[in-house]
């Protein structure tokens, strides 16, 4: 056992010197095995965040959202929706919402006007996402009006400005009080958008849905669950897409590598031919050559997986955002939260390493074959 | 003890380049002893000395070391041998580029598996053995003829083989440096190892080294 | 489904895996028709040649399905939110018809390719490669192995549809369910536990009286292989309710996740492990050939060190997780 540690380290010294030895001969592969798992890398890293961003948002909305459809459409709830559904087993809470797009041409933008069900600002005030500040150029304090859908100007006075942790939804965001948005978009006292339904426990939500549809037929119950499935299926298939279209890049990649590896100058040659004739089988060539593949392999992944994590953490990712976040004319400048997972790794190297491996093991082993009766000969 | 039974070595055979450059021949070399073959360029020396030390098969025949036909051993077997049982020193000294000269002497023995730091000691005490300790960090392109010989010898003796076998040992070198290198194999020879060489230098063949000569020409056997 | 990057490296890996097994396997097929050791022919040294690129291939197929496998798990369980009805990664698997063969296939390949490799290495200890045949004869039963492992897995995320309503832990191996794995989970722990712990018992016994006196070698290696599908159907038993403390939690992926303290990552490695050495030790401990005389039995002990020492800390780890338990079943 000791003795076989003792051959593959020295058989890993020897790999190393002969990395050194050649390296401006590496160096094009290595920058672009590189530039390989940096692009594979960017596009796991920024997916895998954007998702947990998204999960993270949902974990707080309701299990259950219930809408009133009308032909097909959406329509506002009526009150007594409300007293139907009261005394539900398995309801933890039911509250009616209130929430709307509005088109503002000023910044050619759609906002969201939302009621929070918890500490809506007082009548006359509102809190707004910081994209929309921005846009806008407001602060706490000021006060700005939009117009109405009657065509009367509603004055606004901005109470405080969202917090950008959760940009990702807040960014182009208006909160603000019951009666406000009434008033602003003419709704009489008794109708909600749609109602929210918090469901104790995660098994019953099912159940729950199906009595809702029971004691109201024509409303349509939208699952928190099939929320997210849908989002993450989104962020998913995205990712997946750019990963496939990279695949161009990646055979490339293997192309290249098999090139490099076939390609033997006569230096190259002698010294396996040599390293032959002093006593070492074709079976430690070989796994000295592998062994080159491996710390190749090992820094290029380390380096494009760095690359790709400063890109995507630090500099959120100028070159996927378009495709990977979707359309929005307010971008948030929210910040990804950087966390590693052994799994993604894991696809990742599978997904770099993999092809090199097998781009490079026919033309390495064909080198390690070579016999080392030429070198006698001189 | 070394047998060679009615070998032949054929190159590219079957195809238009054939060329046969041993044709049966068979010989014993006696262990302990130093044993020369003598012949001009492209008598087959170089291919012969291969055959014997195991570093190419026979295309016909039968090689024996100690009585044990190793001819047909599957390569790592072979290898394994020759790693521990012969040590080369190539015409061309054959040495590493961009390794130090200690590196290169201590490349037979990686596949070994002993310890790091006592093949390192045994390669510097070989170094020293043959003046060039000195020189253990230098990269060996930076050597003159006669150190790379030695560095070559010290190579071929890092894993104390009990045969070394040495293809015109002379070749690069002046005069002067050849009786050193002679001396050295002389050496090698009174510490009891066998020694064989192939020549067609007449210097070798003037200094108390060679205890037998086999010629050979057109590769096959002198009587 | 099948655009996420999890699946499409396990789809590669699988897929390249298949590749090179069967290029393997149609050079196994001709070399077991000219294989002339005692020739120093062109042919043969060619020959000689290809078997160092087959032995690289099946070592990193061996060194990669562990960590596919784990891959695959774990992909599973982050699909499961996917498809209704789905707690974690059975639900996930039993998504469509092709999950859990995929799952067997990539567990058989693994011992397969283990058993390939105590052979090779075996082999090439001898002079003379006694094992040859026998070992490439092995390799063309691996090639189809490997196809199917790569079908399998292309079959399941190809005909995955999320919102397919799937049964979940709960409901498979829960009381109302069918189907064996379901009978696995409803054996009560007074048959269940004497079975596992007796299989287990005679295991390591034989695996130490090999290491004593160098016989049942070959039982060892049966008792082993008989030992391993035992103790999986305990974890879905009884051990893995124990270690999640809830007597209706059956499902043996769970133990992998955090929350669980990654039980399964100290359960199953030594148990893979254990089981394929000690095949290894059924494959070594009784080989004829003269030049082996001494390599056999040397390797065969080894590898039964290794698999009683990994065999014995299942054990151990498995007695542990039971006595912390607050669950008494």
């Amino acid at each position: 056992m000791r003795a076989w540690i003792e051959r593959q380290r020295g058989l890993v010294d020897y790999a190393v010197a002969s990395l050194r030895r050649r390296r401006g001969r590496n160096l094009g592969l290595f920058l672009a095995y590189t530039l390989l798992v940096f692009l594979l890398a960017s596009v796991v890293l920024y997916g895998d965040a954007l998702r947990r961003e998204a999960r993270a948002l949902l974990a707080d909305a309701p299990e259950l959202v219930v809408q009133r459809l009308n032909a097909g459409r959406q329509d506002l709830v009526p009150g007594a929706w409300l007293d139907k559904l009261q005394g539900m087993r398995g309801v933890r809470g039911l509250e009616g919402r209130l929430w709307g797009y509005y088109y503002d041409p000023a910044i050619a933008a759609n906002l969201t006007f939302q009621v929070p069900l918890e500490a809506p600002p007082p009548p006359g005030q509102v809190g707004i996402g910081a994209a929309l500040a921005r846009a806008r150029g407001l602060e706490p304090g000021d006060v700005f009006s939009l117009r109405t859908y009657a065509g009367q100007p509603y004055a606004f006075t901005v109470a405080r400005i969202l917090s950008p942790a959760s940009d990702l939804a807040s960014a182009d965001l208006l909160l603000l009080h019951a009666a406000d948005y009434r008033a602003f978009f003419g709704l009489p006292a008794d109708v909600y958008t749609d109602l929210a339904l918090r469901v104790g426990n995660e098994r019953e939500v099912r159940k729950v849905a199906e009595k809702v549809l029971e004691r109201l037929p024509g409303a349509r119950v939208i699952a928190r669950d099939e929320m997210r499935r849908t989002y993450e299926a989104a962020f998913n298939w995205r990712q997946g897409l750019l990963l496939t279209l990279l695949s161009t890049v990646l055979v490339a990649f293997a192309l290249l590598a098999w090139d490099k590896a076939s390609g033997l100058s006569a230096e190259e040659r002698r010294e396996i031919g040599i390293l032959k004739a002093l006593g070492w089988d074709t079976g430690d060539v070989l796994r000295m050559k592998l062994w080159e593949g491996a710390l190749v392999s090992l820094g290029a992944f380390l380096a494009g997986y760095s690359l790709a994590w400063m890109h995507v953490f630090h500099a959120d990712a100028p070159l996927f955002t378009a495709v990977l976040k979707g359309w929005s004319v307010l971008y948030p400048a929210f910040s990804l939260r950087p966390q590693v997972d052994l799994a993604q790794l894991a696809a990742l190297a599978f997904l770099s390493v993999l092809p090199y491996v097998a781009a490079t093991l026919v033309p390495v082993w064909r080198a390690a074959t070579l016999d080392p009766d030429e070198v006698m000969r001189g | 003890m070394i047998e060679l039974h009615q070998v032949s070595k054929v190159f590219n055979p079957g195809q238009g380049n054939e060329y046969t450059a041993i044709h049966d021949v068979s010989l014993a070399i006696e262990p302990g002893r130093c044993t020369a073959l003598r012949g001009p360029s492209g008598s087959g020396k170089t291919t012969l000395l291969g055959l014997i030390g195991g570093l190419s098969r026979p295309s016909r025949g039968r090689v024996r070391l100690d009585g044990r036909d190793i001819s047909a051993l599957p390569e790592r077997f072979l290898t394994e041998l020759r790693r521990l049982r012969f040590g080369f020193v190539f015409q061309q000294f054959q040495l590493i580029r961009g390794l130090s000269v200690l590196e290169n002497v201590m490349l037979p023995a990686i596949p070994t598996g002993h310890p790091y730091r006592q093949v390192r000691a045994r390669a510097l005490g070989l170094l020293e053995d043959l003046g060039l300790g000195h020189r253990a960090a230098t990269e060996t392109q930076w050597l003159s003829g006669g150190e790379a010989q030695r560095v070559a010898i010290a190579r071929a003796l890092i894993n104390d083989p009990p045969v070394i076998l040495a293809d015109e040992p002379t070749a690069h070198l002046d005069s002067g440096l050849s009786r050193q290198i002679l001396a050295v194999l002389a050496d090698l020879g009174a510490q009891g190892r066998t020694v064989i060489l192939s020549s067609h230098d007449p210097l070798v063949f003037e200094v108390r080294l060679v205890e037998r000569v086999i010629d050979i020409r057109d590769g096959a056997l002198l009587p | 489904m099948i655009f996420q990057p999890p699946a499409l490296a396990l789809l590669l890996a699988a897929s390249l895996n298949a590749l090179a097994l069967a290029a393997a396997g149609a050079f196994a097929f001709h070399l077991l028709r000219n294989w002339r050791p005692d020739q120093g022919s062109e042919r043969q040294i060619a020959l000689e040649r290809h078997t160092y690129l087959v032995s690289t291939l099946v070592g990193l197929s061996l060194v990669l399905s562990l960590p596919a496998l784990a891959l695959f798990v774990h992909t599973a369980d982050a699909m499961a939110p996917f498809f209704t009805g789905a707690m974690c990664a059975v639900g996930s698997l039993k998504a469509n018809a092709w999950g859990l063969p995929a799952l067997y296939a990539m567990l058989a390949g693994f011992f397969v390719a283990a058993a390939w490799l105590v052979l090779n290495h075996l082999d090439n200890l001898g002079w003379d490669t006694p094992l040859i045949r026998a070992k490439y004869r092995l390799l063309l039963g691996l090639a189809p192995l490997a196809l199917a492992q790569a079908g399998l897995l292309w079959a399941y995320f190809l005909n995955l549809e999320p919102q397919v309503i799937t049964s979940c832990c709960g409901s498979l191996f829960g009381p109302a369910a069918t189907g064996a794995a379901a009978e696995l989970a409803a054996l009560p722990v007074g048959l269940a536990a004497p079975v596992f712990t007796t299989t287990l018992a005679l295991t390591l016994a034989a695996g130490l009286a090999f290491l004593v006196r160098g016989r049942l070698g070959r039982g060892f290696a049966l008792l082993a292989s008989l030992h391993f599908p035992i103790a999986l159907g305990a974890v879905v038993a009884f051990i893995a309710p124990y270690i999640y403390e809830q007597p209706n939690h059956h499902c043996p992926f769970c133990l992998l996740q955090a929350e669980h303290g990654y039980a399964g990552w100290v359960l199953y490695p030594p148990l893979f492990l254990g089981t394929a050495a000690a095949l290894g030790v059924g494959l070594t401990s009784r080989t004829r050939a003269p030049s082996l005389a001494q390599a056999g039995p040397l390797l065969a002990a080894r590898l039964a060190r290794v698999a009683v020492a990994c065999l014995g800390f299942f054990a151990l780890a498995v007695a542990v997780y039971i006595g912390r338990s607050n669950l008494v079943l």
